[in-house]
């Protein structure tokens, strides 16, 4: 009983995730194509402007930006997709009684295969350094990605409760990806960090996460589980704080679509 | 009617935030100092509802718009959480909620089944297992490989309830099915309810359609502004809902009220009253209305004429009579007198709203006491509107022609004239 409420739940996170991930690129010429050519594209344009004043003493600038493109993409994108996840699917909610939460898992399951088709694009790039992979960089990089996975499913429970009752949130969040973009070291090297901000950004989960997934995969040599357990602990207090408010938050959802 | 009920509902209050009353902006929320909602801003959708279903109960839920009908199969449904009270729900429950349902126009009636049977809790595996029957149920075989966009709004509903019904739960809620179908989808639904109904499965069945919940439902349950205001056998609850729409209809009207005559008599007041002696505006089949004047004589009258016209919902005089033509000896009557004049007659009107006009008139018939227009209305309510004006008592019968073909057709009119002579 147990298991095969385990299995519908999976399958209707899975029906869910890969209808809205069909319907998202449905219409569209280039359809899937999208999926890799868009982080490409915004990776091209930063890096013309950005690999000038940052790019110089970097040996791997290129592969750094794109690693931290794709995972501060992914981030933005699963959060402010989960966090519209339950006011766009109004039209079930309000008809069939659905437990809430898969609603939010499966849109942080849609933008997560965009994000896994977006990692092969990583490969040529790593391709063309002279790098040694290692398994155990390769987990390391595979924990950044399960962590950041854990991250937007957190912050959507959160806000996706919260953005039925205030529809402002989408324009104050657009602000504070903007924001967190550029706190974030994606454009230039953790060492650029201005000094008042280093301590800021120790608070900040994706600086970590995308600190250790690119250690994992272009420094296998010279890497440290340090950012990677202090993320998960700062995720873990997260969770279990969106838990808390979205179990107060969810129950009278359905009332505000 | 056996077994503990399987819905069970007490004391169930809903109330929401009135919509202006409800911040939709974080700077109204952060702004505006927290107060405690006050009773004024929140508006019952329902008010201390009772009931239960028990297992197999076809339940049909009748009232007026906005009645809280809906309101109350969300929270059956636990869409929408109580406000207070308890709702209990035992077993697995199939919604079909709504006009339309949770599909996505973009993806293919095929890739909708799947979505919509996996939100119902169907498992893939029971889907591919029914889907040919999902497909047939639907009638749209053919279009199951194209976009849901492409389909009619008609074949969609179609398709939705064609999951509902074939996700194997224990409760079936309904909420007006009917109203959005062609005949022939209808008539696929009222197979469904008989089978529902053969199969002992409970049912909950939201509908305007009186007709068919009379048909199907074992009890009705009437809300009306949030409350149940009455709940039992289809026939009794009906009648009811049907003299709350009158009742509703008649404060709707404007009265056009037209008064003349000398004043040496008043019409004070005009009563309908039943069978039983009370007080109604809403006449059922096979009653006698009665229609009482209440009457005060200013001055002294002799063998005045007491008068009435029954108007329909077109102001056409349906029925004309009064005291001089009826040969009513109506006495001598001195001021301050008060007396009450009543017409009786066998409801044999169709169903309608209908007005009264009556009249006190001089024994010359050439001057009126007092002459009042549309004075009053009440109303007619029978099983079925038959689309005629009236509905005598009458019977039908048939008679079958004698064997002998020749004969029997020479004078069949005569022979049936005579047989329903005596």
């Amino acid at each position: 009983m147990m298991r095969q409420n385990l299995t519908r739940t999976w399958e209707l996170i899975w029906t869910l995730a890969k209808t809205d991930w069909k319907v998202r690129y449905s219409g569209s010429r280039l359809g899937y194509l999208w999926a890799v050519l868009k982080p490409l594209l915004i990776f091209a344009t930063l890096y013309t402007v950005f690999s000038i004043p940052f790019g110089r003493g970097v040996p791997m600038y290129a592969a750094e930006l794109l690693i931290g493109i794709l995972f501060w993409n992914y981030f933005a994108e699963g959060t402010s997709t989960g966090m519209q996840s339950l006011f766009a699917k109004g039209h079930i909610l309000t008809k069939v009684p659905v437990s809430l939460w898969t609603i939010a898992a499966a849109s942080t399951l849609q933008v997560t295969l965009t994000f896994l088709l977006n990692l092969l694009v990583i490969i040529p790039f790593v391709a063309a350094q002279p790098i040694i992979l290692r398994l155990s960089g390769l987990l390391l990089f595979l924990g950044s990605c399960v962590l950041t996975a854990m991250l937007i499913l957190a912050i959507s429970l959160f806000l996706a409760p919260l953005f039925v009752r205030y529809r402002d949130l989408k324009q104050l969040w657009e602000v504070l990806l903007t924001l967190g973009f550029f706190v974030t070291p994606i454009i230039y090297p953790p060492n650029m960090t201005p000094e008042r901000l280093r301590h800021v950004l120790s608070f900040n989960p994706m600086a970590l996460l995308i600190q250790s997934a690119r250690s994992g995969i272009l420094q296998p040599s010279d890497m440290s589980l340090l950012p990677l357990l202090t993320a998960a602990g700062m995720i873990g207090m997260i969770f279990a704080a969106s838990i808390y408010i979205f179990q107060r938050t969810a129950p009278t959802v359905s009332e505000y679509l | 009617m056996m077994g503990t009920p399987i819905i069970h509902v007490r004391n169930l209050t809903k109330s929401f935030p009135f919509p202006h009353a409800r911040s939709r902006s974080l700077h109204d929320a952060l702004w505006t100092r927290e107060r405690p909602p006050s009773p004024h801003e929140r508006l019952d959708a329902l008010r201390d509802v009772n009931f239960s279903v028990r297992p197999g109960e076809f339940l049909g839920i009748i009232g007026p718009n906005g009645s809280g009908k809906s309101t109350l199969l969300k929270i059956l449904t636990r869409i929408y959480p109580p406000t207070t009270g308890t709702v209990m729900v035992q077993g697995t429950v199939s919604p079909f909620l709504e006009l339309g349902v949770g599909f996505h126009p973009e993806l293919t009636a095929r890739e909708n089944v799947f979505l919509y049977g996996t939100v119902l809790g169907l498992s893939l595996i029971e889907i591919r297992h029914r889907y040919t029957d999902i497909a047939a149920f639907a009638g749209l075989e053919q279009f199951m490989e194209a976009k849901l966009k492409t389909l009619s709004s008609g074949m969609q509903v179609r398709l939705a309830f064609s999951v509902a019904i074939h996700v194997p739960a224990d409760i079936l809620l309904l909420d007006e099915v009917l109203a959005v179908g062609d005949a022939e989808f209808q008539e696929r639904c009222f197979r469904v309810f008989a089978r529902f109904k053969e199969e002992r499965k409970t049912v909950v069945l939201v509908s305007h359609d009186l007709g068919s919940i009379r048909e199907f439902a074992d009890r009705i349950i009437l809300l009306h502004q949030g409350s149940i205001v009455a709940q039992g056998i289809p026939e009794e609850v009906i009648a009811r809902y049907r003299e709350l729409q009158w009742e509703r209809r008649q404060t709707d009207v404007p009265t056009k009220e037209r008064r003349f005559g000398d004043g040496k008599a008043k019409i004070m007041r005009v009563r309908f009253v039943n069978d039983g002696g009370q007080e109604t505006t809403v006449f059922h089949a096979n009653e006698v209305i009665s229609i009482c004047l209440d009457v005060v004589f200013e001055e002294t009258c002799e063998q005045p004429v007491f008068g009435l016209i029954i108007h329909d919902a077109h102001v056409r005089n349906i029925f004309v009579t009064n005291t001089h033509w009826q040969r009513v000896d109506t006495d001598r009557y001195t001021a301050g007198e008060l007396v009450t004049v009543e017409f009786r007659l066998p409801n044999e009107l169709e169903v309608g709203r209908y007005t009264i006009s009556p009249a006190i008139a001089h024994r010359n018939l050439r001057s009126f006491h007092d002459w009042r227009e549309h004075v009053g209305a009440f109303f007619v309510d029978r099983p079925f509107d038959t689309g005629g004006m009236a509905h005598f008592q009458h019977d039908i019968r048939i008679f079958r022609a004698s064997p002998q073909g020749s004969e029997a057709l020479s004078f069949p009119i005569q022979k049936n004239a005579k047989a329903t002579a005596t």
